[in-house]
Order: structure tokens, then C-alpha cells, then sequence
């Protein structure tokens, strides 16, 4: 199986330390979502949603699965949180969704939009949530 | 009676059946015995095996062979199935009261966490739980050190903003709060709650004493009321100017 052999093996502690700098990265994403005195914190805003998203899903695949995604497409990720919970499917699909905004906040000469970078903190912010009900069940 | 928090369905249940149906519950596909016997909080391969044998007779779990493996999942249409998730819940059912207690406090923490093995969830049957409570400085409380990294002196001035001031009477009522949360605590689990209570003074500053126990409630944190955010905080400055 191709994903299988693009993944980590990691336990229940990876799944807390990935929690917390989700946590850590949605925290300072919010914080600079309201600041706006240059458009270019909407980039900074959703970048970070973004590595928070990501952490989110790393960690619920720890602690679920005992594995994680490795590796630079992030869309794996997203395969490997599917079957990871019950409710998978749907929080891959917000997974992607963030995915969708990463080139454009990290690469791109184009400011993210108000609209685009509140969606990025809020599909995030439900990650991080679901994250923490895997780790503290 | 005393909740195993690294196994809490042994409350409701000594046979397996309590943790294989709350592994699968959680999971989010079919799995083989050898993954359900992996997450189980105990009992061997071959107790699994047995376990998931009763449970397919009793229809609440599905059997399928995929290529040479038999898997196994939950069956969410039976008439049990709520109960088995209900079973891989029950650690945040105790999180979720704790919240919802500390919420309605007239004197609210500035923060509050499990942490240590209940957090963690790999304790024993006998094994407290533990809660950091950290309460708003009460009067004669006083700043301890000297706040030295940047961290240290931005959260010493949040709290300077976000503190509300406090009397005598509002330390005696955190007192019976606390108090009163060691037989809640009992009633709801069995098991007895350990309470570091600290000024948010010394939270804040992380003296040398309570550097070292600070960092391992951090690295297992359950968080159970959340202090002001740097965004809340960065707003209340906006205001004040």
C-alpha cells in the first residue's frame, strides 16, 4: 500500500506534542488574523492555520492509528485521516480545504482575502478541537 | 469502587468486550485483531480474539475477510452501538464535567489542567487524579521573582491586564471551592484528586521551585479551564489606549 509506506510510526506522546504546537500555531494565527494594519498578516494568518491543520491531523493519526504521514505532500496526510476516526472523511476534506490555501499563503504574491484567511483559522480551529478529543479520550 | 483511567469501560465491565468495542468505536475503519489488540488497555491477542468472536455473534461487530486478513468494525446500526461509544468516551466525560464546574465557580481560575498519568491516561485503578489549579492573586499575595525571559515578562503583564482584583473573602470561597470539588471528584470516579493549588503569581513567574513541575504539567496538559489568550489580551490593550 502506498500510504503505508510514506508514514512514521508514533504514539500517543507524538500525539500530544504535535497537539500542543497546533494549538501553538492556531493561537498566534488568530492573534495575527486581527491584526490589520498590513494585508500581508491574511497570508501569515492562514499559513499558520495551515501548520496548525496539519499538526491537528498528524496528531489524531498518532493517536488513532499509531502512524503518521511523512513527507512533503500533505495530501497523504489527508488520506491516512480518513480512515484514522469515524468521522474522517469530513475532516480530511477540511484538511484539503487548507491544503488548497497553502500555495497561496506560502508561495504566493497574491495576499490571501479577509474571507479565505477567517475559513483557513476556523477549519484549523475545528481541527485542533477534534485533535484534542483524540488525545484526552 | 475505583475508575482505571487508562481503562475506564473495566467500571462497567471485567471482560474485554468493554475495551475491544471502545477501540472500534473510536476507529475510523475495519481493523485486524492484531491493531484492536495493540490499542486495547489490556488483555492478550487471544483474549481479543475470543472477545470479537462473542461480540460478531452478538452482531455488534462486523467480520469481513480483505485479502488474507479478517478485519473487524463496529456495526453503528445496531441497537448497542451508542453504548460502545459511549465506552471510548468516558475519560472525556470526566474532562467535561471538570470544565463545566470550574466554569461556574463565583471565584474563576485564571487556568486549570489535569495532567500527570489520568491525563496521560496510563495510571493505574489506584492512581489520583491530578489538577492544577491556579487562583487569581488574593490579597497579601505578592510577586516572588524577577521575570527574566520575554515569555515570562509579556505573560506577568498580561496578567497585570486581565486579573480581577480579588478580597478575603473571595480566597475563603476559593477555598470551599476547592473543597468542595474533592467529593464531586470521588463520586464521579472513585478515585481521589490531587490539587496543586497556585497563585497565578507563581504560575506566571516559574520560579525555581515550580519551574520543573510546570513543565511536566505542560507536556500532558488536559486542559480544563483556558487563560486569556494573547488575542484577549492584545484587544484589552487596544482598548486601554
Amino acid at each position: 500500500m502506498a500510504a503505508a509506506a510514506r508514514t512514521a510510526n508514533c504514539g500517543r506522546a507524538e500525539a500530544r506534542q504535535r497537539l500542543r504546537s497546533g494549538r501553538a500555531y492556531l493561537e498566534v494565527a488568530e492573534l495575527v488574523l486581527d491584526e490589520r494594519q498590513r494585508d500581508e498578516f491574511l497570508s501569515v494568518a492562514a499559513g499558520l492555520a495551515v501548520l496548525a491543520g496539519v499538526a491537528a491531523s498528524d496528531s489524531i493519526c498518532c493517536a488513532r492509528l499509531g502512524r503518521r504521514h511523512r513527507g512533503d505532500d500533505h495530501r497523504g496526510a489527508a488520506e491516512l485521516l480518513a480512515v484514522a476516526v469515524p468521522d474522517g472523511k469530513a475532516l480530511a476534506a477540511r484538511l484539503l480545504r487548507l491544503l488548497d490555501v497553502k500555495g497561496e499563503a506560502h508561495y504566493g504574491v497574491i495576499v490571501v482575502s479577509p474571507r479565505k484567511s477567517r475559513d483557513a483559522v476556523k477549519w484549523a480551529r475545528a481541527l485542533i478541537e477534534r485533535a484534542g478529543e483524540e488525545v484526552e479520550r | 469502587m475505583i475508575v482505571d483511567l487508562t481503562d475506564p469501560t473495566r467500571a462497567v465491565t471485567p471482560t474485554l468486550d468493554g475495551p475491544v468495542l471502545a477501540v472500534l468505536a473510536a476507529a475510523g475503519r475495519a481493523m485486524t485483531v492484531g491493531e484492536i489488540a495493540a490499542q486495547t488497555a489490556r488483555g492478550s491477542e487471544i483474549g481479543v480474539r475470543r472477545s470479537l468472536g462473542r461480540l460478531v455473534e452478538q452482531g455488534i461487530v462486523r467480520a469481513t475477510e480483505m485479502g488474507r486478513n479478517r478485519v473487524h468494525e463496529l456495526n453503528r446500526d445496531h441497537v448497542a452501538a451508542p453504548i460502545a461509544v459511549s465506552l471510548a468516551a468516558l475519560r472525556l466525560e470526566l474532562w467535561r464535567r471538570l470544565r463545566e464546574v470550574l466554569g461556574k465557580w463565583k471565584v474563576r481560575p485564571v487556568y486549570a489542567c489535569a495532567f500527570g498519568s489520568a491525563a496521560r491516561g496510563d495510571g493505574g485503578p489506584e492512581s489520583d487524579i491530578d489538577v492544577l489549579l491556579v487562583h487569581p492573586p488574593f490579597p497579601g499575595e505578592k510577586r516572588h521573582g524577577r521575570s527574566t525571559t520575554l515569555r515570562h515578562v509579556l505573560g506577568a503583564a498580561a496578567l497585570d491586564l486581565t486579573l480581577p482584583a480579588t478580597t478575603q473573602g473571595d480566597a475563603d470561597r476559593w477555598r470551599r471551592q476547592v473543597d468542595d470539588l474533592n467529593p464531586a471528584v470521588r463520586s464521579w470516579t472513585g478515585n481521589p484528586l490531587q490539587v496543586v493549588d497556585m497563585s497565578a503569581f507563581e504560575w506566571a513567574e516559574r520560579g525555581r521551585a515550580s519551574a520543573a513541575l510546570l513543565e511536566e504539567i505542560d507536556r500532558d496538559a488536559v486542559v480544563l479551564f483556558q487563560p486569556a489568550t494573547l488575542a484577549a489580551v492584545a484587544s484589552k490593550v487596544a482598548k486601554v489606549k
